[in-house]
Parts: structure tokens; sequence; C-alpha cells
């Protein structure tokens, strides 16, 4: 496998397995009495393990806590990489925001013209 | 302990670095992007003066970005891949709540009301229902 390759495999292993952690995460945030986690638990973790296990017999290391600390390294640098795509569609997001024209809401006319009649 | 002043062992160490490196675009493109939203008329009239400085601040993040940043054709590709590990997170996550759902025991049929629940609830309805506008 060309580096290249090797560097788009590691971003997707990576994302995979920081994503099923921010779902781990978020699944202890949210424990009620009424919630069946574990088989969602199970499942992200198989994700971070097989991941970590890809990742570790791609870049020729040993499987263990070294490998899961660089496939979460390189997750947290694919999300980054992530961001400048995501914020391109936000500013577009924002240019329709910013030139739209709110839709006249007889209400809020209502309201308006009755603070300024006070 | 909030702050390390030594520095982490590899890899966190290229992680920092990245943060830092992407926080130069990434502060004033938060920024800015609040003050957008603060400005934009989205449920009230525009407000021009957070409009102006959010603009401003997210030209700054552009600019910013295309300076600390190079961007080559191999970023896509790696963008791709990450949106693609996200996804397969996201429906393994999925998957797995359909399974626990199903596997989940259906409750009982809810027996009906004894004549005693009934009229009960009859008299509940008869009084809450039948009331004239009379005063």
């Amino acid at each position: 496998m060309t580096p290249e390759l090797e560097s788009v495999f590691a971003t997707f292993v990576g994302s995979a397995a920081l994503t099923s952690l921010f779902v781990i995460l978020a699944l202890i945030g949210t424990l009620n009495p009424y919630h069946r986690p574990a088989i969602p638990v199970l499942g992200a973790l198989a994700v971070i393990l097989a991941s970590t296990y890809l990742f570790a017999q791609t870049a020729g290391i040993t499987v263990g806590s070294g490998a899961l600390r660089m496939t979460m390294s390189e997750g947290v640098l694919a999300l980054l990489n992530l961001l400048p795509p995501a914020f391109l569609v936000f500013t577009f997001l924002f240019l329709q925001a910013s030139f739209r024209k709110r839709p006249i809401d007889p209400l809020l006319a209502l309201l308006e013209s009755e603070s300024g009649s006070e | 302990m909030l702050f390390r002043v030594e520095e982490p062992p590899q890899p966190e160490l290229g992680v920092v670095a990245a943060a830092v490196v992407a926080a130069m675009w990434l502060l004033p493109a938060l920024v800015g992007s609040g003050f957008v939203l603060i400005g934009a008329p989205l449920y009230w009239r525009a407000r021009p003066a957070p409009l102006l400085v959010g603009w401003v601040l997210i030209a700054v993040a552009w600019y910013q970005y295309y300076s600390v940043m190079s961007v080559v054709p191999m970023d896509a590709l790696r963008w791709v891949s990450a949106l693609l590990g996200v996804l397969l997170a996201l429906a393994v996550f999925v998957l797995c709540v359909r399974t626990a759902e199903r596997m989940t025991p259906q409750e009982p049929e809810t027996e009906g009301l004894t004549e005693k629940e009934r009229k009960y609830v009859e008299s509940v309805l008869r009084r809450h229902l039948e009331v004239t506008d009379d005063p």
C-alpha cells in the first residue's frame, strides 16, 4: 500500500473509531432506567477494536494501547480535516440567512404596531 | 492540571500541533458564525452591526485558513474517507439500536376496564363534557 493510500485508510478507521467513542460517551451520558445500552455499546466497542486492529496491521505495529492511541489521534486529525468543508457549507448557509427576507408575520406586525402606538 | 506545561508524547503531540494550527482559523470562524447568527434576520429583524462584525470575522477565518493550511488534492480523498468512517460508525450504532429494540419483549395487551372502572370513567367524562354554558 502506498503512503497516500495508507493515510486515507488511517483517516477512515480513525474517524470510525473516534465516532464510536463519542457514541459510547453519549450513551453513558444519557443512561436512565429505561435505556438498553448494552448492544449499542458492544457494537461501538467492536468498531473501535476492529479499527485499531486494522490500523495496527496497516502500520505494522503491535495491537495494544499504543495502536489505540494512534487510531484515536488519526480520528481527531480526520475530524479536524473535515472542519473546512463543513465550514464552507455553513458559510453558504450563513449567506442565505443574512440576505433572506423575513416572511411577513401578522402576529409580529400586530405586536410592532401595538408597541409603536404606546 | 488543566494546562500541561510539558510536551505530550507522540502521537498526542501531533494532535496538539494540528489543533493549535486549526485554532488559528477556527476561533475567528466560530466567533464570526455566532455574530452572523445574532445579526441575521432569522427570528427578528436584521442587526447590521453584529452581522457586519460576523462577516468580517468569517472573512478573516478563510484568509487565515488559506495562509496557514495548504490544501492539496489528496485532502478531498481524506475528507471523503473521514466522512465514510463517521457514517460507518453511525450505521453500526443505528443497527445495534434496532437490534436492541427488536429484542425488547412486547408488553402484553392491556385488559379491558372492569364494570366499576367503566362507570368511573363514564362519570368523569360526563362531568367534563356535559357542562352547559349557563352561569
